[in-house]
């Protein structure tokens, strides 16, 4: 176990940086997952502080102690790839046992551990098998077994799961999350996948552009969101956003008028801006309701996913812009229906011209 | 109804008739000095150049159709010069194989300053003609007190070669650099790393790079005609060459001695057929 610490961590590619001043610092036995889409910066971070990069400047220190320049058998991490990078010309065993041999460790240690990785993680019949004979989700345990065999201080894990079907998916996600509460080991892990990011981490570390865009738990990240980026990017389906005008500013609450004419009203600080000024509104497609009392702003519905417990209804307001609303699995609705819909303005949120967003002023006690 | 279904059948067979009689020829010319020359083995000396010429030896049909073999393998010191050829293209091969793996990893996968103009360096020497470096290569030769050995013609094979690091460095560079990656954070040395990983991952290609040094080396006839003297060191080709003087020629011995001298290559070449082909695909390893 141990901690970890970043400090104006950069990264440059030529004269390109890809990754810019970052600085954050992982708690002992946490589970942090870095998100964020591709290209910005998440692998790159992770292989620096694995060691098979190096950063153009900043600091990293593992348990305190700086590590730049060490290699990473000295830093104690375990590495899990998005390929598995299993050898294939080995078995399972040799696979694991790969690392302890290289450490030099006597047969019988070898054998004890070896067999120990693979009975936790359901793999003992699998031992004598060539990498090509195994289902993808068992060629991801013998890598996960790789790392563990070795018990390190740091495991980090670059988007193990992305190449299993989306049922495995789900079981392997149950699966790492359960070896994280065995082994209670630090995991940094990678994904483009904020359904992973949300469902494994203790907290997520949300990246843009090669730029920490947000730190915090998955519900801090979900109810209070720094920036529209962020908030586009955590939840699914993903937050509508409505371009508006301010139009009025009280100490409870501000009015945003779209460009359809249609209201809402939202409660959130605004202090530092004034009225007239374009904002976007930010409403999460789950917290839409059906109006049934003629209040709302008017929808008409294009497309309806009925996926049984909810109906993701695709529409457009009258201006044409597109939102989608999470409503109730029964709804009898069709496409070309002309409906209303309404939101509790302490669940809407709104972010300035540039993009970040204004104080909530009844986000839920998290 | 069929043939609307597949207008294209009839062009199809067509294209696959005349596809065939292409390969047949090429075949048929390609095959003809093989099948010639086995004849030839098996003629007595007044039919080679017998004119209509036979196609089926006579020497066949008597008591003692293998007359020409045994008498090269009996007679003709054809024993030695075989044996002298299999280990001088033997170590060659196993040289060029230590050589061209240490340099085509090294090209492929290693950060080394200016690695790329030193790799041109290496692919321009193929391109040099043997004439042209032949002198100071027996010069050296003869400095080092080598000629007469067989050391000129296994040594140099320890050192370099472009054709078999040029394959290499290629199928290297087609494996997976996460391999590389994974086994570096468990700790692996770069030697570890190419020693345990890759190495064996590039089976393929280094039987290929063995295969094609062997029958190099086994086909070699300037070097051990340059540098070895004595009868008890001389490869096959040169065994070969004795069966031709200035004034006459044992045709018939010497197809013997070229079938007998073809035939390693062509068992080696089948055995290991699977592995040549994967070697010049590339690495597209599974798993």
């Amino acid at each position: 176990m141990a901690t970890l610490s970043l400090h104006s961590i950069v990264k440059a590619f030529g004269k390109t940086d890809v990754i810019k001043d970052i600085s954050l610092s992982v708690e002992d036995g946490e589970f942090v997952v870095f998100v964020g889409p591709s290209g910005c910066g998440k692998s790159t971070l992770l292989r620096i502080i694995a060691g098979l990069e190096d950063q153009t400047s900043g600091e990293l220190r593992i348990d305190g102690q700086e590590v730049t320049g060490k290699e990473p058998i000295e830093r104690g991490v375990a590495m899990v790839f998005q390929s598995y990078a299993l050898y294939p010309h080995l078995t399972v065993f040799d696979n694991i046992a790969f690392p302890l041999r290289l450490k030099k460790n006597n047969k019988q240690e070898v054998k004890a551990r070896v067999e120990a990785a693979a009975a936790t993680l359901n793999l003992t019949d699998r031992l004598h098998h060539k990498p090509s004979e195994l289902s993808g989700g068992q060629r991801q345990r013998v890598a996960i077994g790789r790392a563990i065999v070795r018990d390190p201080k740091l495991f980090l894990f670059d988007e193990p799961l992305s190449n299993l079907d989306a049922s495995l998916r789900g079981a392997m996600r149950v699966e790492l999350s359960e070896l994280h509460q065995q082994l209670k080991t630090t995991m940094i892990y990678v994904t483009h996948d904020q359904v992973e990011a949300m469902t494994m981490a203790d907290r997520i570390v949300v990246l843009n552009g090669g730029i920490l865009e947000q730190f915090g738990t998955p519900m801090e990240l979900y109810h209070n969101p720094q920036s529209r980026f962020v908030a586009g990017f955590i939840g699914q389906p993903g937050m509508n956003f409505i371009p508006a005008t301010l139009i009025d500013m009280g100490a409870e609450q501000i009015t945003a008028q779209f460009a359809g004419q249609a209201t809402q009203n939202a409660r959130v600080d605004a202090k530092g801006h004034s009225t007239g000024v374009s904002i976007d509104v930010g409403i999460r497609p789950d917290d839409l309701k059906l109006a049934t009392d003629g209040a709302g702003f008017a929808v008409r519905v294009r497309v309806l996913e009925r996926l049984g417990a909810s109906t993701i209804v695709y529409g457009n307001l009258a201006d044409d812009t597109p939102i989608c609303a999470a409503l109730d699995g029964l709804v009898k609705l069709q496409a070309g229906d002309q409906i209303a819909l309404t939101v509790d303005p302490d669940a809407v949120h709104v972010f300035d011209t540039g993009g970040r967003a204004l104080p909530r002023l009844a986000a839920p006690a998290l | 109804m069929t043939a609307n279904l597949h207008p294209n059948r009839g062009n199809a067979r067509v294209t696959l008739i005349v596809l065939y009689a292409v390969l047949l020829i090429y075949a048929v010319v390609t095959l003809m000095p093989f099948i010639w020359m086995l004849i030839t083995s098996f003629k007595e000396p007044r039919d080679v150049f017998k004119l209509p010429p036979s196609f089926v030896p006579k020497l066949l049909f008597t008591d003692h159709p293998f007359e020409n073999y045994v008498e090269i393998w009996t007679q003709r010191d054809f024993v030695i010069y075989f044996r002298n050829s299999a280990f001088v293209s033997f170590m060659a091969a196993v040289g060029q194989v230590f050589a061209t793996s240490l340099g085509g990893y090294a090209f492929a996968r290693l950060d080394l300053p200016g690695k790329n103009w030193l790799f041109a360096l290496v692919l321009v020497t193929a391109f040099v003609p043997v004439e042209v470096t032949i002198i100071p290569e027996f010069l050296i030769m003869r400095g080092l007190g080598w000629v007469d050995t067989f050391l000129p013609l296994i040594v140099p094979s320890f050192l370099v070669g472009a054709f078999g690091t040029f394959m290499l460095r290629e199928y290297f560079a087609s494996l997976p650099r996460d391999y590389g990656d994974a086994a570096y954070v468990d700790g692996a040395t770069p030697f570890q790393i190419f020693w345990k990983v890759y190495l064996p991952l590039a089976q393929p290609a280094l039987v290929a790079v063995f295969v094609i040094a062997f029958i190099n080396n086994w086909d070699e006839l300037l070097r051990p005609l340059l540098f070895l003297n004595s009868n008890e060191l001389k490869t096959v080709p040169l065994g070969l060459m004795s069966f031709v003087s200035q004034y006459e020629a044992s045709w018939t011995l010497l197809m013997a001695g070229s079938v007998i001298s073809t035939l390693p290559l062509i068992i080696i070449y089948m055995l290991t057929q699977k592995y040549v082909l994967q070697g010049f695909v590339g690495g597209g390893v599974k798993g």
